[in-house]
C-alpha cells in the first residue's frame, strides 16, 4: 500500500530512508507536484506513513527546511516554501552527476543521442507534473 | 542521555558463554534493532536488560538505574513483548488489558482506543484460543497504552504474516509525542526493522559484531563486481583494505567493499583490477548481515 | 491496597470453580462430621466413614492443588512470568495470595470448626481456644505449602518437589528408626522398664504442656513468612530452597528446648493433702524381683512393697512413683535409681483389692466388676538397682525415700436413666444416650463429643461409666475404659493437632474438636481375673441386670497435682529375689466353657 502523501515515493532497501525521502521531495518541489504553500505533513504523519522512525522524519523535514524547500509557520504548520536555491554547489554537485551519467551512458553503449533523448524524456516528465 | 547501556555484558550457562563482552548503548529517541541468526544470544542479552536473568559479567543499565535493581517505578515505564512471554491466556484482551490498568499511572484511555483501531484487534475469546498474530497484538496493546518511554521487544515478527506485521509497526509508531521515545528490537528477520532502525547491532555467537547507524552502514558498504579481462583474475585478500571476498567464478570475481564511504575507494579498485569493467551495487541491510555472517570472525576487517 | 484487591479480584475470578468446589468439599466434610454420630444404622455407618475417607481424600488433594494453583499464578521461578515484567509490587502480589490463601484456608473451615462445634454445645471460650490452636497449625502448613509451590514453575514440578521432599522426610524417619533400633537392639521389646503391669499408669506422668508446640509452630510460620518474602522479593531460589531447611530444625529445636511452660496445666495439690496426706507401708513382706532388661545389659533387682496413704477423704486415689532413695545395710549402702512407672497406692486399711472397695464405696454397691483400669494391686517400686549391688541371698538393712504422690479424684458427676435422649454435658464434653440394647451383651450406644484446646491450662478430666444395678447392688465397669477419648489420629478435619507427647490418660496432649457414636458394652458374664504372685484366676458369679432398676453412673476422673513424701523404714529386709515373669490378665470365660 503506498503511502498517503502528497509526494511520490517508493523506498527501496539499500539505501538510507532519509536521503531517499529528501530526494522525493525534493524530486516533488521541482515537478511542481508540491507547490510553494501546499501543506507538508506532520512528522508523525511522515513517520507512521512511511514506517519509519519519527527522529528520522524530524530530521528530514529538518533537513528540507534547513535546505529552504520547507518552512514552518507558526499556527499554520509546515508548508512547501519554494523551489530549492540555485547554488554554486549545487553546479558543481550537478556536473559530477553529469559526469556520472556520461561514464554509466558509455557504459551502456549509448551515443550522445540517445543519452539526450533519455535526457529530454524526464525533462519532460518532470516538467508534466508543474503543469 | 542513554536509555540503555551495557558494559561488557555477559551471560554464562554452565560451560557456555551464551552472551560475551556487549557494549552498547542506545540514546534515547533512537530506535535500536538488535539482530543476529537464532541462537546468537539476543533474547538472553534482553532477558538481562529486563531482570529476568541476572549476568555473570559486566552491567548494564536501563533508564539510569542498574538492571538487577529495576522496580516498580522503572517497569511504569518499560513496556516489554516477548514471543515467550507467558500471557495470561485465560484472559480476553479487553480482560488483559483491564487487569494491566491499574498499575500504570500514565495509561492513556483515548490512546488504548487508538492502538485497538491499529492492530485491528477484535477482543474476543480468551487468549489461548486466539491465533498468535492476535496474542501478540493483545501484549502489544496492553504495553503501549500506557505511552511507555522504553519499549522492548524481543523477536516479536516471528511467526505473524505480513498483515500482521504491518499492523505492529502501524502501532508502535502510534505511540511517541512529545515525549521521549526509545524502542530497542530484537529480529531475526531484517526487512521488517531496516526502516525503522536508527542503529543496528548485530551478534553472533554471543558476542555483539557490530553496532553502528544504519545510514552509515548503508553507505559504506557495497558489493563489487568485477569482469576480468583475461582468464585469472587477481585474488582478493580478505584482510585487504576492508575487502571481503565472495567468491568468484571464471572471470567474474566478487567482494564486498566494507570501506567505500572512502573518497578513494573507487580508486583502489580499479588498480587491483586494471581494465575490468567494475560495477558497484549498493547492498540492503539484509545483504550485509548475511555477508557478516557467512565470514570468518575478524574484527578488525568488520 | 487497591492494586492488593486487583490482584485478589483476579485470582478469585480465575480460580472460582475450584474455590468452589473447596468450600462445597468443606462444608461437606464438616457437615458429615457433625452428623455421623447420629447415624444409627450399620450399613450406613461403614459407607459412611468410607465416605468420609473419599471426601478427606479429596478435600486434601484440592486443597494443595488450590493453594499451588494460586501461588503459581504469578510464578517465581522461571523467565517467561507475564508480571515480572510488569510493575507489580512484589509485596502487594505476596500480600494478595496470603489474603486469599487465609480467606479459604483458615476463615472457611475456622466458620465451619465454630457452627459445628456451637451445634454440640461447646461454650464459647473452648470453641475460640479450639479455634485459635486449628488456625495456627492450618497457617503454618498453607505457608509451608505455599513456599513449596513459590519454588516450583508448575502444578506437576510442585508435586515432584513434594515428592521428593516426603521421600527424603520418609528416608530420614527410616534411618533414624534403623540407628535406634540398631543401638537398643538388645532391648526386649516387651518387657519395658518397669517391672509390672505396663502401659498403665499414663495418667500418672505429668504430661508436656503445648507451650512448647505452639510456639515452634509460631517460629515455623514465622521464618516460612519470612522466606516466601525473600522469594517473592529477589526470586532466588537456589538461596531459598537451601535456607527453607532451617526452618523445620529451628522449629524442632525451639520445640525441644523452650524452656517457658506457659500453658502447663499445673493442678495445685489440695489443701487437706499438704498436711494431711502420708505414706506408710502396711504389714505385707517386700517382694524383691530379679529382671534382666535386655540380652547385654545388666540384671536389675527391683523392691515393691505396697504401701497405704492415710489422711485421704473418699473420692480420691493416690498413686506414687519413686523419685529417690538410699538402702543403707551394714557394710555397703545403695543409691536407687529413680522408679519407672507410678502405682496405686492403697487409700484405706489394707492394700489388697482396694480399688474395688474403693469403688463399691463411692458407687454404693456390693461389687463391682471392672473397674477404673487399673490392674490389681501389686505394691509401689521402692528400690530399683543393679542386681550386684545387693547380697545374692538378700539383704537387711535401713531404708530412706522421696516419693512423688500424685492425686486423682473421682467424683460422680451424673445418674442417667438409661433412655434414649438422656444428656449429660460438663464444659466442652458432652454425652448423650442414643440407643439402649438389653441382650446377651448389654450395652448402650451414645454420642460423645470433646472439644480441647492447649489454651485452657487445665488438663482434660477423663470420663467413664458404669453400668449399676441397684436392686443387685452391683456396678459394672465397661469394656472400654474411658469414654470419648480424644483420638488425635483421626485425620479428617486437621483440627486436632499433636502438640507434645506426653502421656496423660491415655492420649497425647491434642487440641480440636471430635464427635463420635460410641458403642459401650458391658460384660456380665464370668470374669477371671489373674494377677501375678496371686495364686491363680479368682472368679466372679455372672450378673443378671434388672434393667429397670439400672442406671448410667458417669464419673469424672480429674488430676489434682502431686506431693512429695518420705518413707522411712529402720529395718527393711529383703527377700531372695524372685525371677519376674509377665504373667496375668484377664480373661473372659462365657456360661458354659
Amino acid at each position: 500500500m503506498p503511502p498517503r502523501l502528497p509526494f511520490s515515493v517508493t523506498l527501496r532497501p539499500g539505501e538510507p530512508v532519509a536521503e531517499q525521502v529528501v530526494y522525493a521531495v525534493t524530486r516533488a518541489v521541482v515537478s511542481g507536484q508540491l507547490r510553494p504553500g501546499d501543506p507538508f505533513p506532520s512528522v508523525r504523519t511522515l513517520s507512521q506513513e512511511l514506517r519509519i522512525n519519527p527522529n528520522t522524519a524530524h530530521r528530514i523535514v529538518a533537513s528540507l527546511t534547513g535546505e529552504g524547500m520547507l518552512a514552518v509557520r507558526p499556527g499554520v504548520g509546515t508548508v512547501v516554501s519554494g523551489a530549492p536555491d540555485a547554488t554554486p554547489e549545487r553546479r558543481e554537485a550537478l556536473a559530477i552527476e553529469v559526469e556520472r551519467l556520461v561514464v554509466e551512458a558509455k557504459r551502456a553503449g549509448l551515443t550522445l543521442q540517445q543519452t539526450l533523448a533519455l535526457v529530454r524524456e524526464q525533462w519532460a516528465r518532470t516538467s508534466r507534473r508543474a503543469g | 542521555m542513554n536509555v540503555i547501556e551495557t558494559q561488557a555484558l555477559g551471560r554464562r550457562f554452565g560451560r557456555v558463554e551464551a552472551v560475551r563482552d556487549v557494549t552498547l548503548a542506545v540514546p534515547a529517541g533512537t530506535v535500536f534493532a538488535l539482530l543476529g541468526p537464532n541462537g546468537a544470544g539476543k533474547t538472553t542479552t534482553i532477558k538481562m536488560l529486563m531482570n529476568l536473568v541476572a549476568p555473570t559479567s559486566g552491567s548494564a543499565t536501563v533508564l539510569g538505574v542498574d538492571s538487577r535493581r529495576l522496580g516498580v517505578a522503572e517497569f511504569q515505564r518499560i513496556g516489554y513483548v516477548s514471543e515467550n512471554q507467558d500471557l495470561p491466556d485465560w484472559m480476553t484482551p479487553s480482560e488483559l488489558l483491564a487487569y494491566c490498568r491499574p498499575f500504570y499511572p500514565s495509561w492513556d484511555e483515548a490512546l488504548a482506543s487508538r492502538l485497538q483501531a491499529a492492530l485491528a484487534l477484535r477482543s474476543s475469546g480468551p487468549l489461548r484460543s486466539q491465533s498468535r498474530g492476535t496474542r501478540m497484538k493483545a501484549a502489544l496493546l496492553s504495553s503501549l497504552a500506557y505511552r511507555p518511554e522504553l519499549i522492548v521487544l524481543d523477536e516479536p515478527f516471528s511467526g505473524l504474516d505480513p498483515v500482521v506485521r504491518d499492523e505492529l509497526v502501524r502501532a508502535l509508531l502510534e505511540v511517541p509525542d512529545e515525549r521521549p521515545w526509545t524502542v530497542f528490537v530484537s529480529s531475526h528477520d531484517v526487512d521488517e526493522v531496516e526502516r525503522l532502525a536508527d542503529t543496528v547491532g548485530f551478534m553472533l555467537d554471543g558476542r555483539l559484531v557490530l553496532a553502528e547507524r544504519v545510514d552509515a552502514l548503508l553507505a559504506r558498504y557495497r558489493l563489487v563486481e568485477v569482469v576480468w579481462p583475461g582468464d585469472v583474475p587477481p585474488r582478493v585478500d580478505a584482510a585487504a583494505d576492508g575487502w571481503q571476498p565472495q567468491g568468484s567464478s571464471g572471470r567474474t570475481v566478487r567482494f564486498v567493499d566494507t570501506r567505500h564511504e572512502r573518497p578513494d575507494a573507487m580508486e583502489r579498485i580499479t588498480a587491483h583490477f586494471p581494465g575490468a569493467s567494475v560495477q558497484v551495487l549498493p547492498m540492503t541491510l539484509r545483504d550485509i548481515l548475511v555477508s557478516l555472517a557467512k565470514r570468518p570472525l575478524h574484527p578488525e576487517a568488520v | 491496597m487497591r492494586r492488593v484487591t486487583h490482584i485478589l479480584r483476579a485470582d478469585v475470578r480465575r480460580f472460582r470453580w475450584p474455590i468452589a468446589a473447596w468450600i462445597l468439599l468443606t462444608a461437606g466434610a464438616f457437615t458429615i462430621e457433625g452428623t455421623s454420630p447420629f447415624v444409627s444404622d450399620w450399613r450406613s455407618v461403614g459407607s459412611m466413614q468410607t465416605g468420609e475417607a473419599l471426601l478427606a481424600l479429596a478435600r486434601a488433594i484440592t486443597g494443595v492443588t488450590l493453594i499451588v494453583l494460586i501461588v503459581q499464578a504469578h510464578a517465581l521461578v522461571g523467565t517467561t512470568a507475564f508480571w515480572l515484567t510488569r510493575p507489580f509490587p512484589p509485596l502487594a502480589l505476596m500480600a494478595a495470595k496470603l489474603l486469599l490463601l487465609a480467606a479459604l484456608f483458615l476463615v472457611v473451615p475456622a466458620i465451619a470448626e465454630a457452627v459445628l462445634m456451637s451445634a454440640y454445645r461447646v461454650p464459647p471460650a473452648r470453641i475460640a481456644g479450639v479455634t485459635f490452636d486449628a488456625t495456627l497449625l492450618r497457617a503454618a502448613l498453607v505457608v509451608c505449602l505455599a513456599v513449596g509451590a513459590g519454588l516450583a514453575r508448575t502444578l506437576a514440578r510442585f508435586a515432584v518437589l513434594a515428592g521428593a521432599v516426603l521421600a527424603a522426610v520418609v528416608l530420614l524417619g527410616f534411618v533414624v528408626m534403623l540407628i535406634d533400633t540398631w543401638r537398643s537392639a538388645s532391648v526386649n521389646a516387651t518387657a519395658t522398664l518397669s517391672v509390672g503391669r505396663p502401659m498403665v499408669f499414663g495418667w500418672m506422668m505429668p504430661p508436656k504442656d503445648a507451650t512448647a508446640g505452639i510456639a515452634a509452630c509460631v517460629v515455623f510460620l514465622g521464618t516460612a513468612l519470612l522466606l516466601l518474602r525473600a522469594q517473592y522479593r529477589r526470586r532466588a531460589r537456589a538461596r531459598v530452597i537451601a535456607l527453607a531447611v532451617t526452618v523445620p530444625v529451628l522449629s524442632a529445636i525451639v520445640w525441644a528446648l523452650w524452656p517457658w511452660h506457659v500453658l502447663q496445666a499445673d493442678p495445685a495439690p489440695p489443701v487437706w493433702a499438704r498436711d494431711g496426706l502420708s505414706i506408710a507401708p502396711d504389714d505385707s513382706p517386700p517382694v524383691v524381683y530379679r529382671t534382666q532388661i535386655g540380652e547385654a545389659d545388666a540384671r536389675q533387682r527391683v523392691v515393691r512393697l505396697p504401701l497405704i496413704a492415710s489422711g485421704v477423704p473418699s473420692g480420691w486415689l493416690a498413686s506414687a512413683r519413686l523419685v529417690r532413695a538410699t538402702y543403707t545395710m551394714d557394710d555397703s549402702e545403695v543409691q536407687s535409681r529413680p522408679g519407672s512407672w507410678p502405682a496405686l497406692v492403697a487409700v484405706g486399711e489394707t492394700t489388697s483389692s482396694f480399688t474395688s472397695e474403693f469403688l463399691n464405696g463411692l458407687l454404693d454397691v456390693d461389687r463391682t466388676i471392672g473397674g477404673l483400669g487399673f490392674p490389681p494391686d501389686t505394691g509401689v517400686e521402692i528400690l530399683s538397682v543393679d542386681d550386684e549391688q545387693l547380697p545374692v541371698e538378700g539383704a537387711s538393712g535401713r531404708y530412706r525415700g522421696e516419693l512423688e504422690v500424685a492425686l486423682l479424684n473421682v467424683a460422680i458427676v451424673a445418674r442417667l436413666p438409661l433412655k434414649r435422649g438422656q444428656v449429660f454435658q460438663e464444659g466442652a464434653y458432652r454425652l448423650v444416650i442414643d440407643e439402649v440394647r438389653l441382650d446377651r451383651t448389654p450395652g448402650v450406644r451414645v454420642r460423645v463429643s470433646q472439644a480441647l484446646s492447649s489454651v485452657g491450662r487445665t488438663y482434660p478430666p477423663v470420663y467413664a461409666v458404669f453400668l449399676r444395678d441397684s436392686g443387685q447392688r452391683v456396678a459394672i465397669g465397661s469394656d472400654s475404659f474411658a469414654i470419648g477419648q480424644f483420638n488425635p489420629f483421626t485425620p479428617v478435619l486437621a483440627s486436632s493437632f499433636v502438640y507434645g507427647w506426653g502421656w496423660h490418660f491415655y492420649t497425647p496432649w491434642t487440641s480440636g474438636f471430635q464427635a463420635r457414636a460410641e458403642w459401650v458394652t458391658f460384660r456380665t458374664a464370668h470374669v477371671r481375673t489373674y494377677a501375678p504372685g496371686s495364686g491363680g484366676p479368682v472368679e466372679a458369679p455372672p450378673v443378671e441386670i434388672e434393667w429397670s432398676d439400672a442406671e448410667l453412673v458417669v464419673l469424672r476422673l480429674t488430676d489434682a497435682g502431686a506431693l512429695h513424701r518420705t518413707l522411712e523404714i529402720d529395718r527393711l529386709v529383703l527377700p531372695k529375689p524372685v525371677e519376674y515373669r509377665l504373667e496375668g490378665g484377664i480373661q473372659q470365660v462365657f456360661p458354659g466353657q
